[in-house]
């Protein structure tokens, strides 16, 4: 009886939400609902996946913005070997596919009542919430640093307009200036674009501002794929050498704890002070916003999750996927977004049918840009076991450090081809 | 007794339905770990990255196979190949196979196309029938229409043996590229991109 008149309730209010959304409710035939929040890598395959899935089940994907720029390939715009228009995709082929979009932002999710709060003021039930929220910045772990000091001394890590700022401030480099970037502890989104991004940087200087060169200040040690970046900048790039165009400092002492606006300085944890033309600071980072407030993360700043279906280890009926998520071994990449939201969409579907959800596999594919018809690539496949508590790696490797020209060209156009590709299968 | 022949005959049908249905979907289940990379339904926008909607079953496993025992050069197939086992190689050839092969809308140069066409009726045409669209022969490719970066770089490995070609096939390349070099290998892939 409970349990009726509760479906009853929920029924009413997600039909008078729909009602006052301008939805038609004879299409609101099906009683179960999933809301996806967030139309980046993650939210918008999950959405589309979901849908092909089983198109009983009612999918409402909130996303704030009416276009997403990718984060993929936004180090060819910094570097003028791109347009940043190419990067632009939209939701309406998601539409054309019965998705509902809603364009606002996610104030808070209350998982007792099931329920969605935005900041116009609509208020949503759902069945089940897939939540891909991305990243949000620890900017209190840089003093001097913020969002507004941002606009001028650009991330370039959320794609869209800092995107542009950055490539505008590259292009206006005189030539000898200094390029500097900050790389935060890991994990933070895309743990190899730092090194693309200095790779590709220095092509460009190489090309127009050729006594100019890139600093990397690196908090990690050691980063993913290495050798092959390494050996690629010394081959390309005079890595390690008297002309090097690219530099790196490293360790947890290189960690960047300080920005001085006035003198274009920053301070690093062992106190050392650098002073560079151009500062590109890539900020520590945690899971978006609405998921820290909505108690779906730990300690850590990240999401605790089943990896069989990807729901919350803290809170029940909400799916976490993308680089918010805590995936044991999965590197956070648009590519294991688009990965997950698949086997997410299909672990939903079942749990709403009554049906065991079963382990599928999880590719993460990350190419990396060096050079013209230069490219390197990491890659690796993973399953869930069977009761969710990790991944296994299934197998998995980077490409051979010292490998031959055609295979580099090779990587280079399969790393357009993975671009278009994969924005089809998020978006069109 | 008619009843129960009917009966029966349904009950077969059924269970070979479902028994259709559920590899269909364990095969999709698999198959949408692909689409990442090769595009939607296994149709490649490229510019090198092949389609692989619509290839033959036994092709596709061996090319499989091949990656997976490292016999065959690549960037990220050569791991992601070592996840599959045998049953799951299968179901993912016959879910591929069941796509239609989409030929790519690729530019090309005519000129090299219209020399490709006739190369293609000298060496190739007498395996790789209809221009090389044929999805008669299980184990031969359709190249007609595939990415041509992707072929001309097959035909490179083949002429390297950096990939094993079968017999005829080495042989038929040889005579090719003794006849007309690299630039017939050009001519050849300008042929299949024209077919769209």
């Amino acid at each position: 009886m409970g349990i009726t008149r509760r479906k009853l309730l929920q029924a009413t209010l997600s039909g008078s939400a729909m009602a006052l959304l301008g939805f038609s409710t004879t299409s609101f035939a099906s009683n179960r609902r999933v809301v996806v929040i967030g139309g980046g890598s993650g939210g918008a395959t999950a959405a589309r996946y979901l849908r092909m899935a089983d198109p009983t089940i009612e999918v409402i994907l909130i996303e704030a913005n009416a276009t997403h720029h990718t984060c993929l390939m936004s180090n060819e715009v910094i570097t003028g070997r791109r347009d940043i228009n190419t990067l632009r995709f939209n939701y309406v082929n998601l539409g054309r596919l019965g998705i509902k979009l809603i364009h606002d932002k996610v104030i808070a999710i209350d998982p007792d009542a099931r329920q969605i709060r935005t900041q116009d003021g609509t208020q949503l039930q759902y069945d089940r919430c897939i939540l891909s929220p991305g990243i949000d910045f620890r900017w209190e772990q840089i003093t001097g640093y913020n969002a507004q000091i941002a606009e001028t001394f650009p991330h370039a890590w959320k794609s869209g307009t800092q995107i542009t700022t950055l490539q505008q401030q590259l292009q206006a480099m005189r030539d000898g200036d200094t390029c500097l970037i900050a790389v935060p502890a890991a994990p933070y989104r895309c743990p190899t674009a730092p090194y693309e991004r200095a790779s590709l940087m220095a092509h460009y200087l190489q090309q127009h501002k050729p006594k100019s060169k890139v600093v990397i200040l690196d908090a990690n040690p050691t980063f993913p794929n290495q050798k092959a970046f390494v050996h690629a900048w010394e081959t390309l790039y005079h890595f390690a050498g008297k002309r090097s165009l690219i530099e790196r400092q490293s360790g947890r002492e290189a960690a960047v704890t300080e920005l001085d606006v006035a003198n274009r300085t920053l301070l690093t944890a062992s106190g050392t002070r650098i002073k560079a033309d151009l500062i590109n600071i890539i900020p520590p980072q945690q899971a978006g916003e609405v998921a820290i407030t909505s108690g779906l993360a730990d300690e850590s700043g990240w999401c605790p999750i089943d990896l069989l279906t990807f729901e919350s280890r803290l809170q029940s009926n909400i799916h976490i996927i993308g680089d918010a998520a805590i995936t044991n071994g999965m590197s956070k990449l648009g590519a294991s977004a688009n990965a997950q939201g698949k086997v997410c969409a299909a672990a939903v579907a079942a749990l709403l049918n009554g049906q065991p959800p079963t382990a599928r596999p999880l590719i993460e594919t990350s190419y990396a840009i060096i050079g013209q018809e230069f490219g390197i690539s990491a890659t690796a496949v993973f399953k869930s076991s069977e009761d969710g508590s990790k991944l296994d790696r299934l197998s998995g490797g980077a490409s051979a450090a010292k490998t031959a020209k055609w295979q580099h060209q090779r990587e280079y156009y399969n790393a357009h081809s993975w671009y278009n590709n994969i924005t089809r299968d998020i978006f069109l | 007794m008619a009843k129960v022949t009917y009966k029966l005959y349904c009950a077969i049908v059924f269970t070979t339905l479902s028994l259709h249905a559920s590899a269909n979907d364990t095969g999709r289940a698999l198959a949408n770990a692909c689409t990442g990379c090769h595009g939607i339904d296994g149709v490649s926008e490229g510019p090198s990255i092949p389609s692989i909607a619509g290839l033959p079953k036994e092709y596709f496993t061996e090319i499989m196979l091949g990656f997976k025992l490292d016999q065959l050069p690549s960037t990220v197939m050569g791991q992601v190949a070592k996840a599959y086992d045998r049953s799951e190689l299968a179901l993912l050839a016959g879910y591929f196979a069941n796509k239609p092969f989409t030929p790519a809308r690729q530019p090309f140069d005519p000129e090299l196309a219209k020399k490709g066409a006739g190369l293609h009726k000298e060496f190739c045409e007498e395996c790789h029938e209809k221009g090389g669209s044929s999805t008669e022969d299980d184990e031969i490719s359709v190249i007609a229409g595939q990415q041509m970066r992707y072929l001309r770089w097959t035909l490179d490995d083949m002429k390297r043996n950096r990939r094993v070609a079968t017999r005829k096939m080495a042989k038929k390349l040889r005579k090719l590229l003794k006849a007309e070099g690299n630039s017939g290998l050009d001519a050849l892939v300008h042929y299949y991109a024209s077919q769209q």
